[in-house]
């Protein structure tokens, strides 16, 4: 195990400079073909945001949830989640579209993951903007706590590439995998405090079964950074960087094993 | 003389699954694998640099292991493969390439990947674009071309990053007549610079006209390893043999 991790961080020094030049070209990979290029990305940021807000609207009229205006509400859970949602969603198929790659040169696939991160990050940086502009303009200036916020952006980009290290490898060598997380991503939403609060949920262990998908401690972190100021527990910290901590560690093993093997297998 | 490829009793085993999941199960325990296919067994030879080492052996014979496994794509299961300098592989020439981005931008795309800086490329663009013969296409998304000519921008590229050790792998029939006499001229010319290539392909006028050496790979294993026209004699026998 620990050759593993130490084989995955040392592949990833070695190419500091490739991870960030190949990510700045597969972030503008997807809208090449498209006249208005990365905005489309915000575009549907915008509708879905739009959409929900709707909805919540129609149903609950101008109300506030957990004491902060649903605008506010909304947009500090919808940006992250979009971030990890396209992780999920595209990231996580780095290895297998990296086929080609793999299968003509000689090149460290361990990398394609983070690559893969980075790139979304750079292409999602401006929608984090939209939070500032809507926290702000809604007067929840005073109550944005900038060392928060960084610390969570810190763990969002941790969760997402160890996420993404176990992902990319199941998922490049199993059909199988890759449709069970398809339908896992598409019900992921719902089972999360984006659009809706936990504060409603009664019983404990319903809220400590919703609180195991450690997406829920960097919404909440946001919320958090923005509004509400500390206010996760010891326990749930300790519980999320042990999960990310374990997903680098499961990653990495999976990535040692099966560089010898991608190539073959694919 | 001085070594540049080095392989010293090298095997290669292909695992096969039933379904594709029981490759984690096994991963952690080492059971569940279906069969096995042992491509490569016990090779050792060693090349040296301006030496030209034609790969033959009928389908199935482990050439193509053999190559990728020196292009370092992918691995040996036991024994070593040891190169000393750039490789350029010609294997899977059109793969690799991003279809929305333009011929231009592939080569930085690829060429990026395959470790070369912002600057070699730049130096070596204007050469691949003269070389390549594409015209405006050169500029256009890869998915408006004709596979001969995604080929060809792979070739280039492979060729132009001026690698110490060239691995071709039945790839010289790249495009059309006229393209496939300048790659075999630019070939040529990487011989007389003393690069080592290796090259496997089923035309022995090919074999016979660029190699002056010869690996005869028969069910993983080398049968003959020396002078080129003998290798192709018992290659031929062997094949004479086996229709009887």
């Amino acid at each position: 195990m620990l050759t593993s991790v130490r084989y995955v961080l040392s592949e990833h020094k070695k190419n500091m400079g490739l991870i960030g030049r190949m990510a700045v070209m597969d972030s503008q990979k997807q809208t090449l073909r498209s006249s208005i290029g990365i905005a489309w990305t915000y575009f549907h940021d915008l509708l879905y945001f739009g959409v929900f807000l709707l909805f919540r609207f129609l149903i609950s009229g101008s109300g506030e949830i957990m004491g902060m205006n649903q605008m506010v509400y909304l947009v500090t859970g919808m940006i992250p989640w979009f971030f990890m949602s396209d992780v999920l969603s595209q990231g996580s198929m780095a290895i297998r579209s990296g086929k080609g790659i793999i299968q003509s040169i000689r090149f460290p696939a361990v990398i394609l993951p983070t690559i893969s991160v980075v790139g979304i990050f750079i292409k999602r940086i401006l929608s984090f903007l939209l939070i500032f502009a809507v926290s702000f303009g809604f007067g929840y200036g005073k109550s944005f706590h900038p060392i928060l916020f960084v610390y969570y952006m810190f763990c969002m980009i941790c969760l997402a590439i160890a996420l993404n290290l176990v992902l990319t490898a199941v998922i490049a060598i199993s059909e199988d995998f890759r449709q069970l997380h398809n339908a896992l991503l598409r019900v992921m939403i719902y089972t999360m405090p984006i659009i809706w609060d936990f504060s409603r949920v009664k019983a404990i262990w319903s809220n400590v079964l919703l609180r195991i998908n450690p997406i829920v401690y960097v919404v909440k972190g946001f919320r958090d950074a923005f509004v509400l100021g500390m206010t996760q527990d010891l326990l749930y910290t300790l519980y999320f960087w042990g999960v990310v901590i374990g997903l680098f560690a499961v990653g990495s093993f999976l990535q040692y094993r099966l560089k010898k093997y991608y190539a073959d297998f694919m | 003389m001085e070594k540049i490829i080095e392989v010293k009793d090298l095997n290669k085993t292909y695992y096969l699954f039933d379904k594709e999941y029981k490759v984690i199960p096994w991963l952690l325990t080492g059971k569940g694998c279906k069969s096995q296919k042992e491509a490569l067994k016990n090779i050792s030879f060693q090349v040296t640099p301006g030496e030209i080492v034609g790969i033959i052996g009928v389908n199935g014979a482990g050439k193509s292991t053999l190559m990728k496994l020196i292009a370092g794509i992918t691995y040996p299961t036991s024994g070593e493969v040891n190169v000393h300098g750039r490789i350029g592989s010609l294997i899977n020439l059109s793969a690799g390439f991003h279809p929305d981005y333009s011929g231009r931008k592939n080569i930085y795309y690829k060429g990026t990947m395959m470790g070369l800086s912002q600057e070699q490329i730049d130096n070596i663009i204007e050469d691949v674009e003269a070389f390549v013969e594409l015209g405006e296409y050169f500029d256009r998304p890869i998915r408006m071309y004709s596979a001969g000519m995604a080929a060809r921008l792979g070739f280039a590229l492979a060729v132009f990053m001026e690698p110490e050790i060239l691995i071709v792998d039945e790839v010289l029939a790249v495009g059309d007549k006229k393209f496939q006499q300048k790659s075999r001229e630019k070939i040529l010319e990487m011989f007389q610079n003393g690069k080592a290539v290796l090259f496997s392909s089923h035309s022995d006028q090919l074999i016979e006209e660029f190699c002056n050496r010869v690996l005869y790979l028969k069910d993983g294993c080398i049968v003959f390893d020396g002078e080129v026209k003998e290798g192709l004699c018992r290659y031929n026998e062997d094949l004479r043999l086996q229709k009887k």
